[in-house]
């Protein structure tokens, strides 16, 4: 109830403020006046939504373009941070379909198109009678990504992850619980398939809060303390099996879903040397 | 109903999750839970409706993708009864759960899915000619083989926000065929919108098995909803609490977090709600929801927990007056918080939209101020809070009193 009587607020209050929804050509363009928050987005999405907040959910602002009994509906998901936006987006990310050029990433499927623009998960997407063309979905796309202004690209911290053996399109961001433990908050990973299956992940946070991780961690483990090997720490995590670490500066990277400590610790070197 | 079920950890543990009754030490005694004759812990279990189902009385909402360790774990520990979405992450949550249990015996677990109709109005339940048969058996077959089983324990209409969304014939039409197939066991629909009108719909009905309500201790229609409850308990459907949590914080800043097992408890209270499923995120959650399966009883801690007043603590104004003389615009900043406790504290919008008129205020009257002199001792940042609630204003008595 009260996000509905804020969502009116917003009508009145941002009836001047320039829309983020582009003008297309022979499409009439309507805005929906509820504009979601974190309070209220699961009537929207039902329980999808939870997931939606553990990384930044801003708000989301609503439009559908239409002509004759084609429609097509746009939804913009602003989050806090380009690293959260790129979270979630990567949690609903599907490799398997055929990737676009809009935003800094983005993807396609049977009249939907989904991308990634600095702040914005953007959603676009044939939703009338008629199915529209995939050319206007991808037009319509475009213009949103011109109008957003975002800067592209992802998160540098992927940028350290190798590339050889890298499972194609399965980096991704976990903004809170890293493997289900509330200390180790947020991680970037990376799947990987050479001599072993394995997922590469990458903390990036002060060095304080890293021995403060650590630290927690090892409290957590109540049998089989952490072992130390020169700088690699080797865990046998009672849930998540064996799992490979090393520090570095304002870096944790590490391996888990291997037992195959030669590999964990040849891929956690290669991070670590690229990190300056 | 209202019938407690309690069984040995140890007994119930994989051997079998259906049909088990018989095994089942029955009690409906609330109090000394937690242990039995031998200070064993046993799990609370109870029977869903009519069905051949009984679950312990916690189960797990799995909210994430990325963490199949967790979900794996807590099938280990004891946890039976999994519930996602067809819609959750684009599929790739039900993706998840079927890498987690190709290899389980199928005996061993129960799980729910949900599937939403096409063409739907979000704001007003009403069905366009998009919702139809084919497109939700379309999207169960998708969910089917992402899932890697041939049939759900229960699938659900998700998301029911009006009674001719719940009693669409169509849409019952393709979930009795899915049923008839066998690739549904039970029927069921899930509602956190309107809740007492769509649990009445499901009674009407005679064709759901299960409802799947939002409930929990803040709820204003918490009451309403508890009769709808007990009346759907009588008719022999099973009741599934979501959203038990109310959100897991009290304010809208996420700073004041809710006592979850206490939340919890207070659901399950209610003998007619079967079992619950918490989001779970983290090996405390699992922790700490797996202790509430073996003890029910509310501590005198948690009962306080649970108090609205005193949880809402950190949004109550103790009208010490200093912010108006620290505000250079000698704002009554201490009415403003009053407004903003009624309106994020009690739901009170209309009595906050009359204060903010009887106080004369314009909408975000901190704008022109580069920064706040406002230094509250109990640390409320005033000027986002008025910035907020100020926006009232604008929104006619008429329509605040219609909410």
């Amino acid at each position: 109830m009260i996000s509905a009587v804020f969502s009116l607020c917003l009508l009145q209050g941002n009836i001047n403020a320039e829309s983020l929804f582009p003008e297309i050509t022979g499409w009439k363009m309507q805005e929906e006046k509820r504009i979601y928050n974190n309070s209220d987005l699961w009537e929207l999405i039902n329980g999808a939504a939870d997931i939606f907040l553990t990384y930044g959910f801003q708000d989301l602002h609503i439009a559908e373009y239409s002509k004759s009994d084609q429609i097509i509906r746009v939804e913009l998901y602003r989050h806090s941070t380009p690293q959260n936006a790129f979270g979630i987006y990567s949690a609903e990310r599907m490799p398997d379909y055929p990737q676009v050029n809009v935003g800094s990433q983005g993807y396609k499927s049977e009249g939907v198109l989904n991308f990634l623009a600095g702040i914005y998960y953007v959603k676009v997407m044939s939703a009338g009678p008629a199915q529209a063309e995939e050319s206007m979905i991808a037009q319509v796309a475009g213009k949103l990504n011109s109008s957003l202004a975002q800067p592209v690209g992802l998160p540098d911290v992927l940028k350290l992850f190798p590339e050889e053996g890298k499972e194609y399109l399965s980096e991704g961001y976990i903004a809170q619980n890293f493997l289900g433990y509330s200390f180790f908050n947020s991680a970037y990973t990376a799947r990987y398939k050479s001599e072993a299956e394995f997922q590469l992940f990458i903390i990036q946070a002060p060095a304080d809060d890293i021995q403060q991780m650590l630290n927690e961690y090892s409290k957590s483990l109540k049998e089989n303390k952490p072992v130390k090997k020169t700088n690699l720490l080797v865990i046998k995590d009672p849930f998540n099996g064996s799992v490979f670490m090393e520090q570095k500066a304002n870096f944790l990277v590490g391996v888990i879903n291997t037992e195959n400590e030669v590999i964990a610790k040849e891929y956690i070197s290669r991070v670590i040397k690229k990190i300056p | 109903m209202g019938k407690n079920l309690q069984v040995n950890r140890r007994g119930f543990l994989k051997s079998s999750v259906m049909g088990t009754a018989g095994a089942l030490i029955c009690t409906t005694a609330m109090g000394n839970q937690g242990s039995n004759a031998k200070n064993e812990p046993v799990i609370l279990r109870r029977r869903l409706g009519n069905t051949d189902i009984e679950l312990p009385i916690v189960s797990f909402g799995v909210m994430r993708s990325d963490n199949a360790a967790l979900v794996k774990s807590a099938f280990q520990m004891g946890f039976e009864f999994f519930d996602t979405a067809h819609g959750y992450q684009e599929g790739r949550n039900e993706t998840m759960l079927g890498e987690v249990f190709k290899d389980v015996p199928r005996s061993s677990f129960l799980l729910a899915t949900k599937v939403y109709p096409d063409d739907v109005n979000r704001q007003t339940g009403e069905l366009g000619p998009g919702s139809t048969k084919e497109s939700i058996i379309e999207k169960f077959d998708l969910s089917l083989k992402r899932l890697q089983m041939s049939y759900v324990d229960i699938l659900y209409l998700h998301g029911v926000s009006s009674r001719e969304f719940a009693l669409a014939p169509q849409l019952l039409d393709a979930f009795r065929e899915l049923k008839k197939q066998g690739r549904v066991r039970y029927v069921g629909m899930s509602t956190h919108h309107n809740e007492p009108d769509i649990i009445q719909a499901a009674i009407d009905s005679d064709f759901y098995n299960v409802v799947l309500t939002a409930i929990n201790f803040t709820q204003a229609h918490g009451g309403a909803i508890k009769e709808k409850i007990a009346l759907a308990a009588e008719k022999g459907i099973g009741i599934i609490a979501m959203k038990t949590m109310a959100g897991g914080f009290f304010d809208k800043e996420r700073t004041l977090p809710v006592n979850c097992s206490a939340a919890l408890k207070w659901v399950l209270q209610d003998k007619n709600i079967c079992t619950s499923i918490p989001g779970i995120v983290t090996y405390d959650q699992m922790n700490q929801n797996f202790a509430v399966m073996e003890n029910l009883e509310l501590t005198e801690k948690e009962k306080a927990d649970l108090e609205i007043p005193k949880p809402l603590a950190g949004l109550y104004c103790d009208g010490c007056m200093q912010c108006v003389r620290q505000c250079r615009k000698h704002l009554p900043v201490h009415e403003l918080m009053r407004a903003y406790m009624y309106t994020y504290g009690y739901g009170q919008v209309e009595k906050a939209g009359r204060l903010l008129r009887e106080t004369a205020m314009v909408t975000d009257p901190c704008g022109d101020c580069s920064d706040c002199t406002v230094d509250c001792p109990k640390g409320i940042r005033a000027a986002e809070r008025i910035a907020d609630v100020s926006r009232l204003v604008n929104v006619p008595l008429d329509i605040l009193a219609s909410l």
